[in-house]
């Protein structure tokens, strides 16, 4: 990444974690003040190199554990939600912004994270073996 | 059981099954330093024993 790809990057996480509705180069030029051509380039970028994945419009659809789009997995945090990619990643956003709250799954499963503990217990199945993760994001 | 019913209606073979707990530990080490502007992802060896230290081992997690 090159230092400006690496500045879109945080960027990104930022508008995410404050709770953007859309993350594309037009917020995220709006955000640092930066070029919205310049911008652009960034993110392309940033989705060659597997650090995010975007829509056919560029709007930026996986920052992990963040989705740009909505999913039947979310995470919570008081009044705060937040869209994650999976399971797996609405834990992890909880993980991410150290805070106690739920993480949301399909079929009405709740999670709650309570100082570092997760209940109920449970399982997560992972269908995609770790080095293929990225063969196809969308199905990961 | 839960899991085979799962497994069986979605028609997924194989997988790896992991405690919710093991996942959201994984995630404070995996995600901790995401936000910070100089984050790379990790080297495979490096990646591969931050799921070791997880509990999360064998094939499914190697990137070898």
């Amino acid at each position: 990444m090159t230092p400006f790809e690496r500045k879109v990057r945080v960027s990104i996480y930022a508008l995410f974690s404050d709770g953007a509705e859309i993350v594309d180069a037009v917020a995220v030029a709006e955000r640092g003040g930066w070029d919205r051509v310049r911008v652009a380039a960034a993110i392309r970028s940033l989705a060659a190199q597997h650090r995010i994945a975007v829509t056919a419009d560029e709007r930026v659809w996986m920052a992990h554990p963040f989705s740009g789009l909505p999913t039947p997995y979310r995470a919570s945090i008081g009044e705060r939600t937040w869209y994650a990619t999976c399971a797996w990643d609405a834990l992890a956003i909880l993980a991410l912004l150290e805070g106690d709250g739920e993480a949301h799954g399909e079929n009405g499963l709740v999670w709650t994270v309570e100082a570092g503990k997760v209940s109920p217990g449970g399982l997560v199945h992972l269908v995609v073996p770790a080095r293929h993760f990225w063969d196809d994001i969308e199905f990961t | 059981m839960e899991l085979e019913n799962w497994l069986d209606r979605t028609g997924h073979v194989g997988g790896y099954t992991a405690s919710a707990q093991a996942m959201y530990e994984l995630s404070r080490d995996w995600y901790s330093n995401r936000m910070d502007e100089d984050w790379q992802p990790p080297p495979a060896e490096v990646a591969e024993a931050i799921f070791r230290r997880h509990g999360l081992t064998g094939e499914f997690w190697s990137l070898g």
